[in-house]
């Protein structure tokens, strides 16, 4: 009886104790990295430039844990990652399908505060209204240390002008003795997507006008100013979504000795450098993985006319989603990130912090190629008429494009996906349509389709749209796409390879030259006996044309679509010609990486 | 079940509900450390809009107290035509605001709103600036009031006025006087120091062609700090935005030594305190209000209010206020 009542005891205490502290147990919601579930909590849902979002979660893991409270209930923070120019697009189109997009934010933190002025201007509605900055970062100029060297810097400071004379220059590096670098070639992302992008375009325009401050919308249509926009896309590489593809194939050409030939200068945002130099260009540590400095480390230049700043702003959103309960408890999050402890973290990730009680130090030092004395000044950030129209003489100026769209057709691409009848070519075909309206009418953009057996002969692939002017082809490769139907196999090596050389053929040097290459499936030709041998000479091919002063460089943009693509072949061909590679396994987010990738154009 | 097992059982459940209940009564009193909107108000609770530049000392009022806090220039505006209903109880902002309204909802035929107004604490504008900055500046200046000769030289190169050239352009920092209190403050300091005098109210300020054009050329080359952040904290974190950055003795004492000692601060002439004042819009009775600010204001570095000084005219600051707008378009 003794032991009965005891086991009785006991089987409440064990009950007692986590009733206790359930207000503070949380489980780890697998993938995110957040603890936990909102359960009855006021959720505060964000949508963060993906830089911060790691700091973000780590913040609001501490903050929902603290038993704080906003009209007297409790709170849970909820950060998702949001590239900076996707979700002001998002909000601008009033963030339309949450289930694919992400929930509807009540704090909006893109990298910086014009993406805010972006939005009103184009919502015509004060939907961003001015936030609270949680952590600085200037945009530099990255530049292998022996190219900044050859400019005598830091002796001798460096502007915008300086960077624009030099990619101008048809002597390039030969110009300061160095004719082994070859041109001045310069890595810029899409401004419409990223902020880094977004901040040199302006300051290329203000070097344009030799002003730092008050940039009009007249000035953006004078004829000098144009043609000074021009001249320094020319030197572009090309664009994209992201610093971190530059930042990444730049690492690796590193690594094989090359760095100084693939690109001269990046845009990038100061806490860049550290990651680069650190060994770690994506800022990412995957499981396992030493991080390994680079041959030849990064130097920040900090533009002599001033530079713009990513303020990383808080932007509690005046929209109709957002009840007063969540502002309030926004509001609580905002001014917890604000203090001095949680700003020490900030700092210790790279970035400038914004209360002054913490001092800047380790690692914005000299010895990660950065001076934490400078900038000096700031370029004004133009009104908002002035920075959307930026945006709209970028897309007429930067640099043209020459691209082969080569999609796949085989088989596997008939497979049903989601519940409303389509296919997987269903869902290609109207995102390839979709991107087509993103190229302007200078671009040159063809189309191939590939599958074994696509004719009496056993061709493996067929041009159907030459590649030619948008001007001309804009409704060829809309009604070309459109009757796309599923056919047999998988030819990847042998295509891939025909595609890359077609494009080389006719390269242009003016324009970014790319291939923009879609599959669902493995390599599978019928004859596996030759796969290795046709994989090597693949990737022997791509390499070669890629590497060196003089190299015709067509890059091969793969996007490995669905699941049962062959993703380490298309993260190789991708790695082969410095491009990039694009993640659509979900066959639903196939509009977006679209989009992603013809960013780079 | 024997009667001793049911007992033990009952004891169990006993100490599960008390579990649960100091479980929630640890949340309450967590919560109510942490609650920092106040909570919800109760019934009968005062309304106190609060000046953007006090959202700290707010933050330190009770729950009793309903706190919205707002920029001076937005609370002016609306309340110019509130109906009497939808006036809060009590605004605490800087002077002249409350009498600003008063006399803006007369001129519109709007009944009186301000039943009294009290001065809690007062502070000195200063100017706060890189120690080397500010040699080269008070070297240039020579005798003349810094006020003026911030105004004056703002936008030009450092390099003109003494300094290097990497120091590029000479940039003021204020907050925006139209919409914030304490930004309406500092530009009434800048225009007495343009008039060599702290009584602004004796000096015409319309139809002054010259004053316009140094008010459009001050606006053209200052950096307007956003609402909720201070020209002294962009410089401390961000010196690349501005370089000479406009403060007060209070803001200056709740930064750390360490943190400003690579700056100096100068007390530029002639000086128009900025005084922190407590309105009482209703008839609600601000008695421990006024107390509980002013004991937060003197914990924040806030001065006692002396009445040497003459009364800001609430005509010159509407016509001031009016002024940048019409010259800062």
């Amino acid at each position: 009886m003794r032991r009965t009542r005891h086991a009785i005891v006991l089987a409440a205490v064990a009950t007692l104790i986590p009733a206790a502290c359930s207000s503070v147990s949380k489980q780890q919601t697998s993938g995110t990295g957040l603890s936990g579930d909102p359960g009855n909590c006021i959720t505060v849902d964000m949508a963060v430039s993906p830089e911060k979002v790691t700091l973000l979660t780590d913040l609001a893991n501490t903050f929902n844990n603290s038993s704080t409270k906003a009209n007297g209930k409790c709170i849970f923070v909820r950060p998702a990652r949001k590239a900076s120019g996707g979700a002001a697009q998002l909000l601008i189109d009033g963030w339309p399908d949450p289930a694919n997009n992400g929930p509807r934010p009540v704090i909006w933190s893109p990298a910086a505060s014009g993406w805010g002025a972006v939005v009103n201007e184009k919502s015509a509605k004060n939907l961003a209204p001015a936030g609270t900055p949680f952590m600085l970062t200037p945009l530099v100029i990255a530049m292998p240390k022996p190219m900044a060297d050859a400019l005598g810097y830091p002796a001798k400071p460096i502007g915008f002008s300086d960077i624009v004379a030099l990619a101008s220059n048809p002597a390039g590096w030969a110009s300061y003795g160095h004719p082994e670098w070859g041109a001045f070639k310069l890595g810029k992302t899409n401004p419409n997507f990223s902020t880094s992008g977004l901040n040199f375009t302006v300051a290329e325009y203000y070097a344009a006008t030799g002003k730092t401050r008050g940039l009009t919308l007249e000035d953006l249509k004078r004829p000098e100013v144009v043609d000074f926009a021009k001249n320094v896309e020319q030197s572009v590489v090309h664009y994209g979504d992201t610093t971190l593809t530059f930042l990444n194939n730049w690492y690796k050409a590193d690594q094989r000795g090359n760095a100084l030939t693939y690109v001269s200068a990046v845009a990038v945002e100061e806490k860049s450098v550290i990651d680069y130099n650190s060994g770690n260009p994506d800022g990412i540590l995957d499981p396992g993985e030493t991080p390994r400095p680079p041959r030849d480390p990064l130097v920040a230049i900090y533009p002599k006319e001033g530079t713009l700043f990513s303020d990383n702003p808080f932007i509690i959103l005046n929209a109709d989603w957002v009840t007063a309960d969540q502002r309030a408890a926004a509001k609580l999050f905002q001014d917890f990130v604000q203090t001095a402890e949680n700003q020490q973290k900030v700092l210790q990730f790279g970035f400038r912090p914004n209360n002054p009680a913490v001092a800047i130090g380790e690692p914005i030092t000299a010895k990660n190629g950065l001076d934490p004395n400078q900038p000096q000044s700031e370029l004004e950030v133009p009104d908002s008429k002035v920075l959307v129209g930026v945006l709209d003489a970028w897309a007429q100026q930067r640099k043209d494009a020459k691209v082969l769209l080569v999609l796949d057709v085989s088989g596997s691409m008939g497979d049903p996906v989601g519940d409303k009848g389509q296919t997987k070519l269903d869902l290609a075909i109207q995102a390839a349509v979709n991107s087509l309206d993103k190229f302007k009418n200078s671009d040159e953009v063809g189309l191939w389709i590939f599958s074994t057996g696509l004719d009496s002969s056993g061709a493996t692939h067929l041009e159907l749209v030459p590649t030619a002017p948008m001007s001309q082809n804009r409704e060829k490769l809309r009604s070309a796409i459109r009757a796309q139907r599923p056919l047999n196999a998988t030819p990847l090596y042998s295509v891939t390879t025909a595609a890359y050389l077609a494009a080389r053929d006719r390269f242009d040097p003016t324009k970014i030259n790319a291939v923009v290459f879609l599959t669902d499936g493995q390599n599978d030709d019928g004859n596996v006996d030759d796969d290795r041998q046709q994989y090597d000479e693949m990737i022997k091919t791509l390499s070669s044309g890629s590497e060196g002063v003089d190299s015709k460089s067509v890059r091969v943009f793969t996007i490995s679509y669905g699941a049962g693509a062959d993703t380490s072949t298309l993260k190789a061909i991708a790695e082969a010609t410095t491009a990039a590679y694009y993640d659509a396994s979900n066959p639903a987010t196939i509009d977006q990486v679209f989009t992603n990738v013809v960013s780079n154009f | 079940m024997t009667a001793k097992r049911f007992g033990a059982l009952l004891v169990a459940v006993a100490l599960v509900v008390g579990a649960l209940i100091l479980r929630n009564t640890l949340n309450a009193s967590t919560s109510s450390g942490t609650d920092s909107t106040g909570g919800t108000p109760s019934k009968g609770s005062q309304t106190l809009i609060c000046s953007t530049e006090f959202a700290a000392v707010c933050a330190g009022l009770g729950a009793a107290i309903d706190v919205t806090v707002e920029p001076a220039g937005t609370t002016l505006d609306r309340l110019a035509q509130a109906p009497d209903g939808d006036l809060p109880d009590a605004w605490l902002t800087l002077d002249p605001f409350p009498a600003m309204l008063e006399q803006t909802r007369t001129r519109t035929g709007f009944a009186s709103a301000v039943a009294s107004s009290n001065t809690v604490a007062v502070t000195d504008p200063k100017l706060t600036l890189l120690a080397d900055r500010a040699g080269a500046l008070q070297a240039s200046c020579g005798s003349a009031m810094f006020w003026k000769c911030v105004g004056d030289f703002a936008g030009s190169q450092w390099a003109d006025h003494g300094g290097k050239a990497e120091w590029t352009t000479i940039k003021p920092s204020f907050q925006n006087p139209a919409s914030e209190a304490i930004g309406l403050l500092v530009l009434a300091n800048f225009v007495a120091g343009y008039f060599a005098s702290s009584d602004i109210s004796a000096k015409p300020l319309e139809g002054d062609p010259n004053l316009a054009r140094w008010l459009r050329s001050l606006g053209t080359n200052v950096a307007v700090t956003a609402s909720g952040t201070t020209p002294l904290i962009t410089l401390l974190t961000r010196g690349s935005a501005l370089n000479v950055a406009t403060t007060d003795t209070a803001e200056l004492s709740t930064v750390a030594e360490a943190q400003t000692a690579k700056y100096a601060t100068l007390a530029a002439a002639p000086v128009i305190q900025l005084r922190a004042v407590l309105a009482r819009l209703s008839r609600a009775n601000t008695g421990d209000l006024l107390a509980q600010v002013g004991a937060l204001l003197t914990k924040s570095g806030w001065g006692s209010p002396n009445f040497d000084q003459p009364t800001l005219s609430e005509s010159t600051f509407i016509t001031l206020r009016q002024l940048w707008k019409d010259t800062n378009k």
